[in-house]
């Protein structure tokens, strides 16, 4: 007797193990199963109720009824009917706690409401996308041609070939004028077309090349105020090493010590730039701005 | 037979899957161990205590509670099949796409149009020892159209743009993107691409620049003499005071943990000795592996003037040979 | 018999180790001390907590994989600013903004409001670990997460 109990419960137990082994293994694999996100949305209580008081919401006093009752469309008006009485059965269902059922007919009166909506917003949204269309592309245009004139003189020497820039004043003129007939369409092809030329051109003369854009300072208290921005950008370099690295905190010490030296020697530098001597306020940066530079090599980023 | 040969089987199967479970137990015991900086925690490489790319529902801002959380797909199952990098999502997007990894759409209402794509570098010069910046039209267009940045954001001009790292930080110009969605400014030379040339810096002629200084130990030609002593201890000098000494001392005498060159039996010692410290750095210390910031002719100086200034040593140099004869030395495997 | 049943009890006893280790992993990585939501993300709270709904959390990378960043910032009008669009939920029903996708043609319909009101209640309207959120909120606070950049990679 005692010996099959004991059979029993060795059974029980491996048999447990292996069900638990399968568990995992089923759970892991379940990921494989490459469902919609939608058709795996779960669906509860709380979130009907809250799509049922948005959705009441929406079909008795929303912008969107304004819009439906306005336009006068029959068949919005009729799919807002429609929609209505689906939001009050649905209300009934989730009275009666059948929330999944109450889900499916909020999604049907959503479905019917902005169907009609989008089709009766469709002039206005598409109006609105083209006219930001043409106006971004319009100023692209523009800041290409003046690049054309500026690049064609200091790569080539000489001026910009007049048959483009021709190409391209007309593509504007006309697109200019298209856009006030409100055929926008119309405008961003022409656009387009002129965009086009404009970069080839531009591209023509730069296609991988490099430009080099050197600093020049045109007097010292130029420089002054880049090397001010320089200490500035360092000093928040130097907080975000401090974040991101986390050093040891026999570091932090000596880190401190010298963002205390940096911050008096900007100090003297100001003082010194205050009484109009910019040279060596420069100068006094640079060196507060190497002891910032320490400080960040310590935190753990390297600057060469 | 059959139930006791069935009952071994799924004993055998008990008996792995409690040891893998005994193992992953112990794994995380060894992660949470070390999270608490037990210095004998077994296995210190497991440092990390972030979950990068964490699923929506452990992520901090996804709420777990919500149904729809669960569902949405987590970062690591896409970025799984797609090339990694060090920042950001951890993911390197421009190879991505040049890849074919992913073909994001150009247009939304024709899945199949080309982008126009322009290949222009922009070389912006900053001042100090960071190198020049360059900016490349190409992979920014292979995303955005001239519009997006040009004028709004920045003008098409050479000198037209006041470019400020600090304004990038906080999230203006470049930073509009870089810093939010496209790479953070932490890997720095992504941007900071261009080494400086030495007839860059701009100083006064009929005076050596520090630059032309460490040039003259590390540009050699072909078949010219190896540089002199004095030659290395003038670069080392300027090397070590730019990089070493905030550390070790501008006299070598060291500072609290850090230790001194001067007196140093590491310095004084064996080269070798003296040369794995530098070339590898130390792990778990402040001391990096210098052996990847520098060439050798830099080391060399470096080194000749630590193991020859403050009255450490006898006149002897450290050449750029040895460096590079040690950098195999250590890259088989000392 | 003395084997039987010894070898039960070892059984269970093995059982006992098997559920007390997988409870322990689980609680383990329930407990990983910080979690870092993906760069990136932004959470969009213009009217969402004034409508009791938990706020969005728009994430960057998935749409990045799919549709380049003109289409959005261009073309659909999108601004390069957390909160600089005003989005609600009629604007995207006309298929403005969200809308010009998710309606269940290109993406999945607005009728699913838990895929996207999937934030946590009541957080305001950010760039997720951005970097002028690290500079201006110490770590630690205000919800900030760790860093974006872990060098032990």
């Amino acid at each position: 007797m005692a010996r099959m109990n004991d059979m029993a419960s060795g059974r029980g137990v491996t048999s447990l193990l292996a069900g638990m082994i399968a568990i995992v293994v089923i759970a892991a694999s379940s990921e494989a199963l490459a469902q919609s996100a939608e058709s795996r949305l779960p669906v509860n209580q709380q979130t009907t109720e809250q799509k049922a008081l948005f959705l009441e919401n929406l079909v008795s006093r929303s912008q969107s009824v304004r819009k439906i009752e306005e336009a006068g469309d029959a068949a919005a008006l009729d799919a807002l009917a429609k929609a209505q009485g689906l939001v009050d059965a649905a209300k009934a269902d989730l009275g009666g706690g059948d929330f999944a059922s109450a889900n499916v007919k909020l999604n049907e009166a959503l479905a019917l409401v902005t169907e009609h909506t989008r089709r009766l917003s469709q002039d206005d949204i598409t109006r609105r996308h083209d006219q930001r269309r043409y106006q971004a592309l319009h100023g692209s245009v523009l800041a290409l041609r003046d690049a054309y004139v500026r690049v064609a003189e200091e790569d080539t020497g000489e001026e910009a070939r007049a048959s483009t820039l021709q190409a391209i004043d007309d593509g504007l003129a006309e697109g200019e004028r298209l856009a006030d007939a409100v055929d926008l369409d119309g405008a961003i092809g022409v656009l387009r077309q002129a965009y086009d030329v404009a970069t080839t051109a531009v591209s023509d003369l730069r296609e991988g090349k490099t430009v080099v854009s050197s600093l020049n300072f045109e007097t010292p208290e130029e420089e002054y105020d880049y090397e001010i921005d320089r200490h500035d950008s360092h000093r928040y370099l130097l907080t975000l090493a401090l974040s991101e690295n986390a050093p040891h905190p026999s570091f932090l010490e000596e880190i401190g010590r010298l963002r205390q030296q940096s911050d008096d020697l900007r100090a003297k530098a100001e003082a010194q730039a205050a009484g109009g001597n910019f040279e060596a306020g420069i100068r006094t940066l640079d060196q507060a701005t190497g002891q910032l530079i320490n400080a960040i090599r310590m935190a753990g980023i390297y600057i060469p | 037979m059959a139930k006791s040969l069935e009952r071994s089987l799924l004993a055998r199967l008990a008996s792995a899957g409690a040891i893998v479970s005994v193992i992953g137990a112990g794994l995380g015991i060894a992660v949470l161990a070390q999270a608490q900086d037990n210095p004998n925690a077994f296995n210190r490489l497991l440092k990390r205590s972030v979950t990068p790319n964490a699923a929506p529902p452990q992520d901090g801002i996804h709420d777990p509670t919500n149904p729809g959380t669960g569902v949405l797909q987590p970062p690591s199952e896409s970025f799984s099949v797609l090339p990694p990098a060090q920042a950001g999502n951890r993911i390197d997007w421009v190879r991505a796409l040049d890849d074919g990894q992913i073909q994001p759409w150009a247009d939304l209402s024709d899945p199949s149009a080309e982008k126009d794509v322009m290949d222009l570098d922009i070389v912006m010069e900053v001042k100090g020892t960071m190198p020049d910046v360059v900016y490349p039209h190409k992979q920014h267009t292979e995303w955005l159209d001239c519009a997006n940045c040009h004028t709004e954001l920045f003008i098409p001009q050479r000198g037209k743009n006041q470019l400020s790292m600090a304004a990038i930080l906080l999230g203006e110009q470049c930073g509009v993107c870089h810093g939010k969605v496209a790479f953070p400014v932490s890997d720095c030379k992504r941007c900071h691409s261009r080494p400086k040339s030495p007839a860059s810096s701009g100083e006064a002629s009929g005076e050596a620049s520090d630059e032309d200084v460490v040039a003259a130990v590390t540009e050699q030609a072909e078949g010219a003499e190896p540089p002199s002593f004095d030659q290395l201890m003038a670069a080392g000098e300027i090397l070590y005071f730019d990089h070493c000494s905030a550390c070790h001392g501008e006299q070598g005498e060291g500072f609290e943990d850090f230790p001194a060159m001067v007196g140093s039996a590491v310095v004084q010692g064996p080269l070798d000795d003296h040369l794995q410290i530098v070339l590898a750095g130390v792990a778990d210390t402040a001391m990096m592996a210098w052996g990847e910031e520098f060439g050798d002719g830099e080391i060399a100086a470096i080194m000749t003037f630590e193991r020859n200034a403050w009255g450490n040593g006898d006149g002897e140099s450290v050449t750029a040979e040895q460096i590079a004869e040690a950098r195999t030395r250590l890259a088989s495997g000392e | 018999m003395n084997d039987w049943k010894s070898m039960a009890s070892w059984r269970s006893r093995l059982l006992l180790a098997c559920m007390a280790a997988l409870v322990l992993a689980a609680g383990l990585l329930v407990m990983q001390k910080e979690s870092l939501a993906e760069y990136g993300d932004v959470v969009i709270n213009n009217y969402s907590t004034d409508a009791g709904m938990r706020p969005v959390v728009f994430p960057h990378w998935f749409h990045r994989i799919r549709f380049r960043c003109k289409v959005c910032h261009g073309d659909l009008g999108f601004k390069f600013k957390a909160g600089g669009n005003d989005i609600n939920m009629l604007k995207i029903f006309d298929g403005e903004y969200c809308g010009a996708c998710h309606n269940g043609a290109i993406a999945w319909g607005v009728e699913n409001c838990t895929l996207c009101h999937a934030g946590q209640p009541g957080m305001k309207t950010r760039v997720h670990n951005s970097t002028l959120e690290r500079l201006v909120t110490p770590p630690g606070a205000a919800g900030q997460q760790q860093p974006a950049f872990d060098q032990n990679q």
